[in-house]
């Protein structure tokens, strides 16, 4: 029952953890009535507390290592953690600045990567739609970071 | 982790390499023969290598174009760059769009370059609609004059 909730209701918390909003709004696309997620019970929350998946873009500045950090500890067991953009799966055009941390990896677990700058609506929907699959089965899914 | 470790775990045809050479950063480009990336690429993929192509850049050189893939080793956090020299003429190479996510990086190339990725369909994305005035990033594109009305 629980997994059929969560499944037909995976809520998502959205942060910038240093992007420079292309992914970002990207993210906000497949939200939208061309794609729409929502159809599938995909809805963005402002609260971490509510949230089930929490979507991350940008390679995490040094100011927002705390904030991340903190975020991800207030979502409710089970988490996943899906990073939209090149930046946040390994730096991207920002790998090796002085002031950023080349990845969310390198921060916090992630589940899965969907890499590109920015990745299409497509991708972030179908990272999306992959995620609920594995969940579908009854089970939860070791992603092990993986990309799309 | 050093580059050799790299390779190990994506394996590049060494029939294929042209050339090596180290930037100052200690990144490896390597050159390969012409349209070889996309073999490479596939290789990769079908072998479920853990990678991804984190941004594509070119350079005009005048009588040739260079074509970079920065590819980022996943389990590393390590990266390289795969490169291949475009003939001027007629800057032609394959797409590894529906490989990894890059279809915007080379939609942009097609656009401020004139590279043609053969089955990439994203061409008219950046510049504004019905531009006609060239390949805005190439050496000796001549900006249009005062005046000028883009239709
Ligand atoms: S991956 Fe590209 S679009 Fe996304 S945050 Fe980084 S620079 Fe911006």
């Amino acid at each position: 029952m629980v997994t059929w909730s969560r499944v037909k209701s995976p809520w998502l918390i959205h942060m910038n953890t240093g992007s420079c909003n292309g992914c970002d709004i990207e993210i906000l696309t497949a939200l939208a009535p061309k794609l729409d997620a929502e159809r599938y019970g995909v809805k963005l929350v402002g609260s971490p507390r509510h949230a089930d998946i929490m979507i991350c873009t940008g390679p995490v500045t040094d100011k927002m290592k705390i904030a991340v950090v903190k975020t991800y500890e207030q979502i409710p067991n089970p988490k996943f953690v899906v990073v939209v953009g090149s930046c946040g799966s390994s730096g991207g055009i920002y790998k090796n600045s002085y002031i950023t941390l080349d990845g969310v990896d390198n921060v916090i677990p992630v589940d899965l990567y969907i890499p590109g700058c920015p990745p299409k609506p497509e991708a972030v929907f179908f990272g999306i739609a992959m995620l609920l699959e594995k969940l579908s089965s009854g089970k939860l899914p070791d992603l092990k970071g993986e990309i799309l | 982790m050093k580059i050799s470790n790299i390779k190990y775990d994506l394996p590049i045809d060494e029939n294929v390499i042209i050339s090596k050479r180290n930037l100052v950063s200690g990144e490896q480009i390597i050159v390969l023969k012409p349209k070889m990336i996309r073999k490479t690429i596939e290789n990769w993929v079908k072998n479920n290598f853990s990678f991804h192509i984190s941004s594509l850049y070119v350079i005009d050189e005048i009588d040739r174009f260079e074509l970079f893939y920065y590819v980022i080793h996943r389990k590393s956090n390590l990266s390289f760059i795969l490169a291949e020299v475009l003939d001027y003429n007629n800057p032609t190479t394959q797409t590894i769009s529906d490989l990894s996510g890059t279809i915007f990086y080379e939609g942009e190339a097609t656009e401020m370059f004139g590279i043609n990725f053969e089955g990439n369909k994203v061409t008219e994305v950046f510049l504004p609609e019905n531009w006609n005035k060239g390949f805005p990033m190439r050496k000796g594109w001549e900006k249009s004059k005062k005046g000028d009305k883009i239709e």
